[in-house]
C-alpha cells in the first residue's frame, strides 16, 4: 500500500480552511428548534415549546419543578415546557438583556423588584383581562397577590410567596433570661419593646464569642427596612409613587432605630454578616439570635445549611407590632408573567392557571415554598398537615400572611437603594446625622424618580 | 541591498512591486487564514463594541427600543456627578497605592523562589496557587480573614492586647485592607519576574562580586536594570487591571461603606446593568479607557528613561 504523505502546506491549508469553517459555522445563528422536533419524527399535531424563564432560587426544590413542568405536560398535550433556570442574581440583567435582544422566554419569573421595571421595558403583558379565567376570585386573595399590582395593572400571578416571619432560638432566648418570643405574641405582648428588651439581653460579648440580636434592622435593603419606616407611620415613597418620603420626620426616627440597634450592637454591620452563607451561618453557629426569613427559608430552603442540633432550638413567631401598633410584614411574591410578544398566550395562560391550582398549590406547599396565597388553602390538609409542631403553628403563619403590606419597587429601585444604603452607612459610622444623610440622598433619589416617571409616561403606563 | 530610489519631484521612476511566486503567495492566504479567527473575534468582539458603545455613549439608551441621540449630555452628566469623581478618587488610590505594593511582594517571591533551595518548585507552586484559585473563592477568605469579630487579622490583634481593627467596615481602613487582599494573586506578576530573574546574566553578577559588590548592590546595579522592561511590563499590566477592579469591590464590601469602595468599573456594572442607562455607562466607559490610554502614554514616555532593553544599547 502507497502512503501518500500530507506537505506541510497542503496541511496548512487545510487545518486554516477548517479553522475559518468552524469559525463560521459557530458564528452562524442556531436553526430555531422546530414544533415537534424531538427525534421522534413528525406529531400529528401542532406542537408547542413553551420557553419558561425561572429565577432559580424561588423554582427550584429538588425535583419539584420537573414534576410541576410535567404535569402541566400531561394536562396541556402538545405543550412541552423548557425551563431556562437563572440564578437569582443575574436574573434582571439576563432578562432585560434578551428583552433587548429579542430573545426572552414565552413566560418570565416575575420577583417583586422586577415587576414594575419589566413593565416599563415592555416585557410583560398586562394580565387584567384574563383574570376572570384564572380560577381565584379577588375575595380569595391574600395580600401578597398585590406586589404584581403596578400603577393600577396586574403583570404577574404568583406561585408561591415569602412572607417575613421571626425565626429565632429560643435557648439563647431563655439563656439570656428573657421570656419567649412565641409565648408573648400568644399572650399579645409581643411588641417593639418586648423585642428590644430581647435584643439587649441576647446582644453582647466579645471576638469569637460576639452575639447578636438580630441581622435586621439596621442591614440591607430598603426593601426590607421600610417595615421599620411604615411601622412608625410614615412610607417610603409619596402616594403616587412620584418622589420619596423617607427622609420625613417620622421616617427619620425609623432610620436613628435602625442605625442605633447597629451602634447598640444588636445588629452586625453590613461587613460583620457579609460572610459565606450570611445570616444563616451565623444562626447556624450561634452567633445571630434572630432573623426574618421568608417562608420558602424556613424548612424548604435555607434552613437546611443550620446544623440540626441548633435547628431544633429554633422557634417561628410573627414579626413584633412596632410603635404604630401594627405587624407590618414584608413579602417577596414569587410570580410570572406572560412576555408581552409571544406567540403563545393561551399556552402561557394555561400555566399561569395550572400553577395556582389546587393540585400545583398543594404540591408547593407541600414542599414549603409557599404559604397559602388563596385564602380556602389555608385550611387545607396540605398546609396544616406540612406544618412543623415543634417549630409554628397555623396561627402565626395566618398572623403573619394577614398583615403582610405591599411594597413598591418602582423601576431603578437598586440604583436608588445603593444611595440608601450608603446614607444609612453615613448615619451608622457618625458622617451625618439621620436628616442630614437622608435628605441629601431624597434629593438624589428624586432625580432617579424623575427620569423614570418620564420613561413610564413614553412607555405609555 | 538594492540602491535606495532617489524619490521628489520629476522623478518618474516607477517602482515595481516584485512579483510574488505562487508558493509565497499560497502561504501568505495561508497565514491569513490562520489569523482570521483572532482577526474577526478582535473586529467583531473588541473593535465593533468600542465603536459602538462610542456611539451610545452621546445617546440616551436603556437597552430597549431605539437609541435617542443626547450629543454630549452624558457627559456633562458625568462631570457633575458625586459618584463619578468619588469611584475614580477610589480607583486611582487603589492602583497608585496597590500596583507598587504588588510589583514589590511579586518582585521579592520571585528573587526567593530564584534561590537555589530544596523544594523550591513545590514553594513557587504553593505561591502560584491563589493566582488559579476563582477570585470569588480568594475574596471570602479574605473577608473571613478580615472579619472584626473572628477574622484571623482581628484574633491575632487581640492576642497580643491590641484593639481589633473593622477592616471592612471603616471608610479609612476599607481601601488599604482591599490592596492587602489583592497581595495575595500577585503569581502571574510573580512568574513573569522569575523568568526574568532567570534570564539575568551569571557572569555579570560573578563579575560584580569579584569585584567586590556585596548582594544588594549587585541587585540594584545588575539585576534590577537587567529585567526593568519586566518590572515596565508588570507595571503596565498591573495599572490597566487594578483601574479595571470589580469583583473584590463587588464581593466584599458591595461598595461600601459610604462609598468608599465603590471602584470605577463597579460604578459602570451598576449604571449599565442596574439601572440600565447605557449611554451613561458607555460614556463612564470610555472616559476610562482615555484615563487608561493617557497613563499607558505616559508610562512609555518616561520608561525611555528607566527600562533598559539590552538590544537598543547593542553595537549594531
Amino acid at each position: 500500500m502507497t502512503k501518500r504523505a500530507m506537505s506541510r502546506r497542503d496541511f496548512m491549508h487545510v487545518a486554516a480552511a477548517t479553522s475559518v469553517g468552524a469559525l463560521v459555522a459557530a458564528c452562524a445563528p442556531a436553526a430555531a428548534p422546530s414544533a415537534g422536533d424531538d427525534g421522534g419524527g413528525g406529531a400529528a399535531m401542532e406542537e408547542v415549546t413553551l420557553e419558561f424563564w425561572v429565577n432559580q432560587p424561588m423554582a427550584r426544590s429538588e425535583g419539584l419543578w420537573d414534576t410541576l413542568m410535567a404535569e402541566y405536560e400531561e394536562i396541556n398535550p402538545g405543550v412541552t415546557v423548557s425551563s431556562l433556570i437563572i440564578p437569582h442574581g443575574d436574573y434582571e440583567p439576563k432578562v432585560l438583556t434578551g428583552l433587548a435582544g429579542g430573545t426572552v422566554g414565552d413566560l418570565l419569573d416575575v420577583h417583586p423588584m422586577h415587576n414594575a421595571t419589566m413593565a416599563m421595558r415592555g416585557a410583560l403583558m398586562p394580565l387584567d383581562e384574563l383574570m376572570p379565567t384564572l380560577g381565584v376570585s379577588d375575595d380569595e386573595m391574600t395580600k401578597a397577590w398585590d406586589y404584581n399590582v403596578w400603577r393600577g395593572k396586574r403583570w404577574a400571578i404568583p406561585r408561591s410567596d415569602n412572607p417575613t416571619i421571626m425565626l429565632y432560638n429560643r435557648s439563647m432566648v431563655a439563656e439570656a433570661g428573657m421570656d419567649d418570643p412565641a409565648e408573648l405574641w400568644a399572650e399579645g405582648k409581643w411588641d417593639i419593646e418586648a423585642f428590644d428588651n430581647t435584643m439587649d439581653a441576647v446582644s453582647g460579648g466579645e471576638g469569637e464569642d460576639r452575639v447578636y440580636g438580630c441581622a435586621l434592622p439596621g442591614g440591607g435593603t430598603i426593601r426590607m427596612q421600610c417595615v421599620w419606616i411604615w411601622g412608625n407611620d410614615a412610607t417610603v415613597w409619596n402616594a403616587d409613587e412620584t418622589a420619596s418620603a423617607f427622609n420625613s420626620p417620622a421616617a427619620i426616627e425609623a432610620w436613628e432605630y435602625m442605625t442605633g440597634a447597629v451602634a447598640r450592637g444588636w445588629a452586625p454591620t453590613p461587613a460583620e454578616s457579609n460572610i459565606p452563607g450570611g445570616w444563616v451561618a451565623m444562626m447556624g453557629q450561634r452567633r445571630l439570635c434572630m432573623q426574618w426569613p421568608g417562608a420558602q427559608f424556613v424548612l424548604g430552603g435555607q434552613a437546611q445549611f443550620i446544623p440540626e442540633d441548633v435547628m431544633s432550638e429554633m422557634q417561628l413567631v410573627p414579626l413584633n407590632t412596632l410603635w404604630n401598633g401594627n405587624r407590618e410584614v414584608r413579602n417577596a411574591t414569587n410570580s410570572h408573567g406572560i412576555y408581552l410578544q409571544t406567540d403563545h398566550v393561551d399556552e402561557a395562560w394555561a400555566m399561569c392557571q395550572y400553577l395556582i391550582s389546587d393540585d400545583a398549590q398543594f404540591r408547593i406547599i407541600r414542599e414549603r415554598w409557599t404559604s397559602p396565597m388563596v385564602k380556602r388553602h389555608a385550611e387545607s390538609e396540605a398546609w396544616l398537615g406540612s406544618l412543623e409542631p415543634n417549630l409554628e403553628t397555623a396561627e402565626m403563619w395566618e398572623d403573619s400572611f394577614n398583615n403582610i403590606r405591599a411594597f413598591s419597587h418602582l423601576p431603578r429601585q437598586q440604583e436608588m437603594d445603593n444611595l440608601i444604603q450608603a446614607a444609612k452607612d453615613r448615619i451608622i459610622l457618625g458622617d451625618a446625622t439621620a436628616q442630614e444623610a437622608m435628605d441629601d440622598v431624597a434629593a438624589e433619589v428624586d432625580a432617579i424618580i424623575a427620569e423614570v416617571e418620564v420613561e413610564i409616561q413614553e412607555a405609555g403606563l | 541591498m538594492a540602491d535606495a530610489v532617489p524619490l521628489g519631484v520629476g522623478n518618474s521612476v516607477q517602482t515595481r512591486k516584485p512579483k510574488l511566486s505562487r508558493k509565497v503567495k499560497a502561504d501568505n492566504i495561508a497565514g491569513y487564514l490562520f489569523l482570521a479567527p483572532w482577526i474577526i473575534g478582535f473586529l467583531a468582539f473588541i473593535v465593533g463594541p468600542m465603536i459602538a458603545s462610542g456611539y451610545l455613549s452621546l445617546t440616551k439608551y436603556s437597552g430597549f427600543g431605539n437609541a435617542k441621540w443626547v450629543a454630549f449630555q452624558n457627559y456633562e452628566k458625568i462631570f457633575q456627578d458625586n459618584l463619578f469623581y468619588e469611584s475614580l478618587y477610589n480607583t486611582t488610590y487603589f492602583a497608585l497605592l496597590g500596583v507598587p505594593a504588588q510589583l514589590l511582594v511579586a518582585l521579592c517571591l520571585a528573587v526567593l523562589l530564584n534561590m537555589k533551595v530544596r523544594y523550591v518548585n513545590v514553594f513557587r507552586t504553593v505561591y502560584y496557587i491563589p493566582t488559579v484559585t476563582p477570585a470569588v473563592a480568594n475574596v471570602f477568605l479574605w473577608v473571613w480573614i478580615f472579619n472584626f469579630d473572628f477574622g484571623l487579622i482581628n484574633s491575632l490583634l487581640r492576642l497580643v492586647g491590641i484593639s481589633p481593627v473593622n477592616w471592612l467596615w471603616d471608610p479609612q481602613i476599607v481601601k488599604p485592607a482591599l490592596i492587602l487582599m489583592s497581595l495575595w494573586s500577585v503569581g502571574q506578576q510573580m512568574v513573569i519576574f522569575l523568568a526574568a530573574l532567570q534570564g539575568v546574566s551569571e557572569e555579570l553578577l560573578e563579575a560584580a562580586a569579584i569585584d567586590g559588590a556585596t548582594n544588594f548592590r549587585r541587585f540594584i546595579r545588575i539585576t534590577v536594570p537587567l529585567i526593568s522592561p519586566v518590572i515596565f511590563l508588570n507595571l503596565l499590566i498591573g495599572i490597566i487591571t487594578l483601574f479595571q477592579t470589580f469583583t473584590v469591590a463587588l464581593i466584599a464590601t458591595n461598595g461600601g461603606p459610604i462609598n468608599s469602595s465603590l471602584f470605577y468599573v463597579l460604578y459602570i456594572y451598576r449604571k449599565g446593568f442596574q439601572s440600565f442607562s447605557m449611554g451613561y455607562a458607555s460614556g463612564l466607559a470610555w472616559i476610562l479607557f482615555i484615563i487608561i490610554m493617557v497613563i499607558t502614554a505616559i508610562q512609555f514616555y518616561f520608561a525611555r528613561k528607566w527600562v533598559y532593553y539590552e538590544s537598543a544599547s547593542a553595537p549594531g
